[in-house]
C-alpha cells in the first residue's frame, strides 16, 4: 500500500451563517491513501460538517486543507467527483428511478454535455452493482427497496464514481447485523485496495472492531486521533459522551469495546 | 444475456419510441392542417406543403385548388405550427419544472410568469393595444414583460441566503400568482367594457395568431430548448437531491438558475402569444414519463413531443366541436386535462410504487 497523503488539514475551522459558535474548530490531521478511519462523536459534534469539508461541499472559513496536495476548494467540482465520492443513508427521489438510474448517477462526473453513457460507462455501473451486491436488480424501482438494499444502491453509485475517497455519513445506520457486518466487510475490502474510507459512525463499538484509526469529535474539535485503543477509554468517553460506561478489550480482536450499564 | 446488453436493448426501445412519437406528431399536425372549414385532404397538404418548402411546382400532375394554397398557407398552417410550438414550449417547461422543484404537482406557471402575463395583457387590453402582433405596444409585448417583472419578484423573494430554496419558491410563487390575479379580477370588474376581450385572452387561444406568432415561438423554443437539454444530467442528479448533486460535480446554483430561467422564458413567450392555456404542462410531463421513463435526457423531448401533439388536438376541437363559434383552447385542455390527471392518480395510486412506472 503506497503512503502517498491524500488529505493534509491544518487549523481546519467552519462555522455556519448565524451559528454562535463554529461548528468545526482547528481540526489539524494527515490521512495516508488506503487509511479507514472511523469519525465518531455525539450528535451536533460535527461529524456531518467535517466531511462535508473533506468533500469539498463546503470551504474552511480558517486554516488549510489540501486533498492530493491542492486546496480542495480550487478543485474543478467536476474532478472533485471524480476522486471523492460521498453518500448519505437516504435515498428518496420524487419520481420513479430504478436502481440501474441511481447507480448510474455515479458516471454523472464523466459524462459529455448530453450525458451519453459510453460502453465504458456502462460496464463500470454493472461492475458496481455486482460490487454492492446488486446484480439482477437494475431494473427494480428504489421505491420497492428494502432499507438494506437501498443503502447498497447508494454505495453501488458511489463505487461507479471509481474514486480515491469514500466518504460516508452513518452508512450503518438504519440497517440489521447482517447488514451492518456485510456493508463493512466491503468497505475493509475497498480500502485495501487502496481507497480511503472515512465513515461518520454512532456505533462506537463496531467503529473499534472495524476501523483502524479513530477520530474522536468533541464541540467541533478533534479531541482523539489514533488506534481504538489509544482513542477509546472509558474516561474519555464518559466525558465526551456524557454517560457513565465500562470499557473491556475483546479477547479475540483486542479492540475496546463500550458497555453502557443500565441504572 | 448479460446486464449492459439489456441496457443497450432498452435505449435502442426508447429511441424507437421517440421517433414512433416525432412521426405520430408530425401526422397529427398534417391531418389537423386539412381539417378545417374547408376540409383539405392530407396528400393534398403535402402537396402544398412540399412546394411550398421546394420553391418549385413538385408533383405536377396532382390538380391543387388554389383557395387551398391561400387557406393552408396563411391561416391553418401557422396556426398548427403555433399550437404545435406552444405545446412543445408548455410540456417541455413543465417537464423541467417537475424536475428541477422535485415536485410532481409543479408546472411551468408555479412561478408566476402566467399571472404576471396576464395582467401585463389585462392591462394592454384595458388600455386598447391591439391583441396580436410583436411591434412595442402590442398585447404579446406586455404580456411578456409581465411574466418577466413576475418572475423576477418571484426569484426575489424566493432566495434564502442568496441561493434558490424549493419550499420559498413555491410559496412565493403561490402568493405572487393569487395577489396578481387579483389584480387583474378587479381591473376586469372596473372596465366591464373590455371584459370579454381580456376574458378570452386568459382562456387561450390560437384565432387569428399567424407565422409571426409561431416565428417568435419558435425562436424561443430553438434556444431555450437547447439549455435546458444541457441541463437534463444535472436535473438527474437533482432528483436525488442539492447535496447528492453537489457531490456528483454539478453546478448546483448555476443549474438552478439555467433551468429556471429557461423554462420561466420559454413559458412566458408561450403565454405572452397564446393566453393562458392550462393542463398541459402539469399532464403532459406525467404521460411522457409513463412511456419513456423518469431520464429527463429523454423525458424533456418526449415532454415536448406530447404537448406539441396534444395542444395540436386540443386546438381542432377548439375549432370544430361548435362550429363556426370557436371554444378557448384553455377550456378544451382543462376539460380533458382534469380528469385524465385525476385518471393517473388513480392508477399510481393502485401501482402503489412512487409516481408511476416504466
Amino acid at each position: 500500500m503506497s503512503d502517498e497523503i491524500v488529505y493534509r488539514l491544518h487549523g481546519v475551522s467552519f462555522s455556519y451563517p448565524d451559528a454562535p459558535v463554529p461548528a468545526v474548530t482547528e481540526v489539524s490531521a494527515h490521512v495516508v491513501a488506503g487509511e479507514m478511519i472511523a469519525l465518531i462523536g455525539p450528535n451536533g459534534a460535527g461529524k456531518s460538517t467535517l466531511l462535508g469539508l473533506l468533500g469539498g461541499l463546503a470551504k474552511p472559513a480558517k486554516g488549510q486543507l489540501e486533498f492530493l496536495g491542492r486546496p480542495v476548494s480550487q478543485w474543478l467540482s467536476r474532478e472533485r467527483a471524480q476522486a471523492i465520492a460521498m453518500i448519505r443513508p437516504e435515498l428518496d427521489s420524487a419520481f420513479p428511478l430504478t436502481v440501474f438510474d441511481v447507480v448510474a448517477l455515479g458516471r454523472v462526473p464523466y459524462l459529455g454535455r448530453w450525458g451519453r453513457l459510453t460502453h465504458e460507462d456502462v460496464r463500470v455501473v454493472f461492475e458496481a452493482l455486482e460490487a454492492a451486491g446488486l446484480a439482477g436488480m437494475e431494473s427494480r424501482l428504489v421505491a420497492t427497496l428494502s432499507q438494506g438494499e437501498r443503502q447498497r444502491a447508494v454505495l453501488a453509485r458511489a463505487l461507479a464514481q471509481k474514486p480515491r475517497v469514500l466518504l460516508l455519513d452513518e452508512p450503518i445506520a438504519h440497517l440489521d447485523l447482517a447488514y451492518q457486518l456485510d456493508t463493512l466487510r466491503r468497505l475493509s475490502a475497498l480500502a485495501a485496495e487502496g481507497v480511503t474510507v472515512i465513515a461518520a459512525l454512532h456505533d462506537i463499538n463496531l467503529a473499534a472492531q472495524f476501523f483502524n484509526r479513530i477520530w474522536l469529535l468533541s464541540d467541533g474539535r478533534l479531541v482523539g486521533d489514533g488506534p481504538p485503543a489509544s482513542v477509546i477509554d472509558g474516561p474519555t468517553v464518559a466525558r465526551v459522551f456524557h454517560v457513565d460506561v465500562s470499557v473491556w478489550v475483546d479477547p479475540l480482536t483486542r479492540r475496546p469495546q463500550v458497555s453502557i450499564p443500565a441504572r | 444475456m448479460t446486464g449492459p446488453e439489456v441496457y443497450r436493448r432498452r435505449q435502442a426501445a426508447l429511441a424507437a419510441k421517440m421517433t414512433a412519437g416525432l412521426a405520430v406528431t408530425v401526422a397529427i399536425m398534417i391531418v389537423a392542417t386539412g381539417i378545417g372549414a374547408v376540409d383539405i385532404p392530407p396528400r393534398t397538404v403535402l402537396v402544398i406543403l412540399a412546394r411550398a418548402v421546394s420553391g418549385r411546382q413538385l408533383f405536377p400532375s396532382w390538380p391543387v385548388d388554389p383557395s387551398f394554397v391561400t387557406i393552408m398557407l396563411q391561416l391553418r398552417l401557422p396556426r398548427v405550427l403555433l399550437a404545435a410550438l406552444v405545446g412543445a414550449s408548455l410540456g417541455l417547461a413543465g417537464a423541467a419544472m417537475q424536475g428541477f422543484l422535485r415536485n410532481p404537482m409543479a408546472d411551468p406557471y408555479i412561478t408566476g410568469v402566467s399571472s404576471g402575463a396576464a395582467l401585463g395583457a389585462t392591462i394592454a387590453i384595458v388600455a386598447g393595444v391591439p391583441v396580436i402582433g410583436w411591434w412595442s405596444g402590442s398585447v404579446p409585448v406586455f404580456a411578456f414583460a409581465g411574466a418577466v417583472a413576475a418572475l423576477s419578484l418571484v426569484l426575489f423573494l424566493g432566495r434564502v441566503n442568496g441561493t434558490l430554496a424549493v419550499v420559498p419558491l413555491i410559496l412565493a410563487g403561490v402568493a405572487v400568482s393569487s395577489l396578481l390575479s387579483a389584480v387583474v379580477s378587479l381591473m376586469m370588474v372596473l372596465h366591464e367594457p373590455r371584459l370579454e376581450q381580456v376574458f378570452f385572452w386568459l382562456m387561450g387561444g390560437f384565432s387569428g395568431r399567424g407565422w409571426t406568432e409561431a416565428g417568435v415561438v419558435a425562436g424561443y423554443l430553438l434556444v431555450c430548448g437547447f439549455v435546458l437539454m444541457g441541463q437534463a444530467v444535472p436535473l438527474n442528479a437533482l432528483a436525488l437531491g442539492d447535496d447528492d448533486a453537489r457531490s456528483l460535480g454539478v453546478d448546483v446554483r448555476r443549474s438552478q438558475y439555467l433551468v429556471l430561467g429557461a423554462s420561466a422564458v420559454l413559458t412566458a413567450a408561450a403565454v405572452s402569444e397564446s393566453g393562458l392555456i392550462g393542463f398541459v404542462g402539469l399532464v403532459v410531463p406525467h404521460m411522457a414519463r409513463l412511456v419513456v421513463g423518469p431520464d429527463h435526457r429523454f423525458l424533456l423531448p418526449a415532454s415536448g413531443l406530447g404537448g406539441a401533439a396534444l395542444m395540436v388536438l386540443a386546438d381542432l376541437v377548439a375549432r370544430l366541436a361548435m362550429r363556426p363559434a370557436e371554444i378557448p383552447v384553455g377550456v378544451i385542455t382543462a376539460l380533458v386535462g382534469g380528469p385524465f390527471f385525476l385518471y393517473l392518480l388513480h392508477r399510481t395510486r393502485r401501482a402503489g410504487a412512487g409516481w408511476a412506472s416504466r
